[in-house]
């Protein structure tokens, strides 16, 4: 019933995003492309692949998508916005946005996780297929009117050593205004936009680091299903995370 | 006031679409299933099964409710989490246990059809896509009324119109005995607030809960309105109570000691009459006519 090659397209690309509004073309302008990227433990991060978490559990991680929002790069002279809101699926690889900004040098990245409250309450009928709020990403929860901000489902094993793949499930899926958190992230060195140039920035989450904060760890095996009628633990995972990125 | 929006304004053309769209399975992704497939006219547009079966054999989350004069409820479904008729509709057609489909799919394949592509332009002025289809629904489920019972007569047109045992049912029915009208109250019966009613002493379902996350609202589901009772079983969010008889016999149990149980709710006698004169009353809340004002 789906298109499934338009979803197909989507899913080769891994976005789905809104670039934020920008100015016209100018001698003082240049381009970024901001790669939201996964990784566990340094790695590319690979869907459906067997990992071991904090507490030596086996994980396989099936789907994690994932909204931005209010993406900005900082710098002395002010903000410049990169993306409005966006939907970036890393199960199937890095999600990458194109965005003109006025040259300069910036030192860090501000962003959202999750849909923006304004935007959290807009109607999804409204958006076309292909749209990041569209009704069709299947990322609106009807019952509550508002969209899940990240979708983190897979599989895990108690036993660090087990063999089968059959096995129960996680699925945390956070949302509501409550979980919207908002971050900033200092680039490890200036980033430097040239005019005419093209920029590369990465913001990296560290899916092994969604289990664990300094403060907190999070045993799969017991507290493993969040949409929607658990906030605590959806807020204990969104603190994961933001932690776990970082910006390069 | 009904909740008509300024941006879908309530027109023929709108309505006429709506009901079109209401009765057409093609809106779930196996083109078995229509919003009338759960919501019977008949019925006061309630399904008489106590979760419905959606297209995957799975029963729903809870109990279809009745549609009549929904346009006056301040917030849909039983907890309340959906703030308007327009986004109601989007969740019946996407939830897997319902109609387990994509909005913006049923749209692209019904759009060339009749009588969806020539009602679409004449009511929203663009081919039939999801904002359209939210829109007409809405609006046709905003014409569901209700006021046509022997009760709406006897009240506000003093027509002898119920029978003795039903006038000393009503008198129950309002008395601080059974208290039914504390919560039941209003022309639609219902001042559309939550309540747990100590149904269960652990609620499966948590109701109000799910939508604003304080525990207080453990158990909480919207008051249903009465009318049309008589014709909306099977009873309660999860359609457990097959009878107005069973409803009757729990409120005067005063329900469960659940944490979050209404203070409203204390046991109460009713004789054998007094209880036959209080379904008795229940049934003269039955419409007369049809509430769908659609031909």
């Amino acid at each position: 019933m789906y298109p499934k090659n338009l979803l197909y397209a989507y899913a080769l690309i891994g976005i789905c995003a809104l670039p934020a509004c920008h100015k016209g073309t100018s001698y003082g302008e240049g381009m970024v492309r901001l790669h939201v990227t996964g990784t566990w433990e340094g790695q590319p991060f690979q869907a459906s692949q067997e990992h071991h978490d904090v507490l030596n559990h086996r994980v396989f991680v099936d789907g994690l998508k994932l909204y931005l929002s209010d993406v900005q790069l900082k710098g002395p002279s002010g903000q410049e916005d990169l993306l409005e809101v966006g939907l970036f699926n890393l199960t199937v690889g890095e999600g990458v946005s194109l965005v003109k900004v006025p040259a300069g040098t910036y030192g860090s990245l501000l962003f959202g996780l999750g849909v923006r409250p304004d935007l959290n309450m807009s109607d999804p009928s409204q958006y076309a297929a292909g749209h990041p709020l569209s009704v069709s990403n299947g990322t609106y929860w009807t019952w509550a009117s508002g969209y899940r901000f990240v979708m983190f489902d897979g599989r895990f094993d108690t036993d660090p050593n087990g063999t089968g793949t059959v096995l129960p499930t996680f699925s945390i899926h956070s949302g509501k205004n409550d979980c919207y958190t908002t971050a900033e992230r200092l680039a490890p060195s200036p980033i430097h936009v040239e005019p005419g140039d093209t920029t590369d920035v990465y913001l990296n989450f560290a899916v092994d680091r969604f289990f664990y904060t300094q403060s907190d760890t999070i045993d799969i095996s017991t507290d493993n299903q969040s949409h929607g009628e658990n906030l605590t633990l959806a807020l204990r995972f969104t603190d994961c995370f933001v932690q776990s990125t970082t910006l390069h | 006031m009904p909740s008509v929006r300024e941006d879908n304004p309530l027109t023929t053309a709108s309505v006429r679409l709506g009901k079109s769209l209401f009765f057409e399975k093609g809106l779930s992704r196996t083109g078995t299933l229509s919003c009338s497939g759960c919501h019977f006219s008949d019925r006061a547009f309630s399904d008489t099964l106590p979760r419905s079966f959606g297209v995957n054999g799975e029963q729903g989350m809870r109990n279809a409710p009745s549609l009549a004069n929904v346009a006056y409820h301040p917030a849909l479904f039983r907890d309340g989490g959906v703030p308007t008729l327009e986004l109601q509709v989007l969740a019946p057609i996407h939830d897997h246990l319902e109609m387990d489909h994509d909005i913006n799919f049923a749209a692209a394949a019904l759009r060339e059809q009749e009588p969806f592509a020539t009602l679409s332009q004449e009511a929203y002025g663009r081919p039939l896509d999801a904002y359209v289809i939210t829109r007409a629904i809405a609006n046709y489920e905003r014409t569901l009324l209700s006021g046509w019972s022997r009760y709406d007569r006897f009240v506000h047109l003093g027509e002898p119109a119920l029978t003795e045992q039903e006038l000393r049912g009503m008198d129950l029915f309002h008395s601080s005995t059974a208290g039914c009208a504390s919560c039941h109250s209003g022309q639609d019966l219902s001042d559309h607030a939550f309540y747990n009613i100590g149904q269960y002493l652990d609620y499966a379902d948590n109701g109000r809960e799910r939508i604003t996350q304080d525990p207080a609202d453990d158990g909480k589901f919207k008051v249903p309105t009465l009318r049309n009772i008589a014709l909306t079983a099977p009873y309660m969010h999860d359609g457990t109570m097959a009878t107005l008889g069973e409803v009757i016999d729990h409120f005067a149990s005063g329900g469960l000691p659940h944490p979050n149980k209404s203070p409203l709710l204390v046991p109460f006698t009713l004789s054998p009459t007094e209880r036959a004169d209080l379904i008795a009353f229940l049934t003269a809340l039955t419409d007369e006519r049809s509430i769908d004002q659609v031909p």
